[in-house]
């Protein structure tokens, strides 16, 4: 693995296919931070679910991959930051089922489930900046 | 830095390098690189053509070379096994593991429609056995 970890990793999402890409380039950081094997495909799955809302919702965006290294604390960080329409409720977004795109209305409270930190922000018209972190 | 950007992905529109085997009268399709929606879409198009086609046993669509599997994904497969259904065949997904497992559990989407088998061994002897 040559990959890396000390550098962030940036993904475009403008394109379905960046989903996948996005995804794939989650899993191997995270196997490159030394995740274990069903954490990588947590953490995969939660940024395809993420850059997925990107391409959907927001047309593109950006998936920025990180490694943070708190006091005691080791782990990854996923932002993904669009500059799309914004979520007008965000307490509604983030409940199972509801969904404003003709999707089942998992990705979000599944992201926050696959993950042990989750952050949200979003501005009508000025866009939706997602962060997540799973800790080693 | 690894190429990254030269992943294994599905060409979405090419359906010429879709495969798929019979063994014991079941269709076997083999899915062999990670799936945009699309891509996931023309598979299930594909399969589906294909079971309309010929008689079989019952259809077994392997999973084992997907790396990610979200909500959407699993949502087009899972749609994918009612439609063979509603044509007349069982279908069991197999190659599902441990970590796209625990990944769609949180996700929380419905598990209830669709059979899974450890690999296509246990699929096959799934299909074939009359309940």
């Amino acid at each position: 693995m040559t990959l890396d970890t000390q550098k962030s990793l940036k993904f475009q999402v403008y394109d379905e296919v960046d989903v996948a890409y996005a995804a794939l380039g989650a899993k191997k950081y995270a196997q490159a931070i030394g995740f274990n094997s069903p954490s990588q495909y947590m953490i995969s799955t939660a940024v395809s679910e993420l850059a997925r809302n990107i391409y959907v919702y927001a047309k593109k965006g950006t998936v920025l991959l990180n490694y943070v290294d708190e006091e005691f604390k080791l782990g990854m960080q996923v932002i993904a930051d669009d500059c799309g329409p914004g979520i007008v409720d965000i307490e509604k977004a983030l409940l199972d089922t509801y969904s404003t795109g003709g999707t089942m209305g998992v990705g979000l409270p599944g992201t926050k489930r696959l993950m042990d930190e989750f952050k949200i922000e979003s501005i009508v018209g000025k866009g939706t900046k997602v962060t997540i972190v799973k800790w080693l | 830095m690894t190429s990254l950007s030269q992943g294994s992905l599905a060409s979405p529109d090419n359906s010429s390098n879709m495969t798929t085997y019979v063994t014991s009268d079941c269709l076997v399709f083999p899915v062999q690189a990670e799936l945009s929606k699309q891509a996931a879409l023309n598979v299930q198009a594909f399969i589906l053509d294909q079971v309309h086609s010929k008689s079989y046993n019952g259809v077994i669509i392997d999973l084992s070379g997907v790396e990610v599997i979200d909500s959407v994904l699993w949502q087009v497969f899972a749609n994918t096994c009612v439609m063979i259904n509603m044509l007349g065949y069982r279908t069991v997904i197999t190659g599902l593991n441990p970590g796209v497992v625990a990944a769609i559990m949180d996700i929380n989407v419905d598990l209830t429609k669709v059979i899974t088998a450890m690999d296509i061994q246990d699929a096959l002897n799934i299909l074939t056995t009359k309940d």
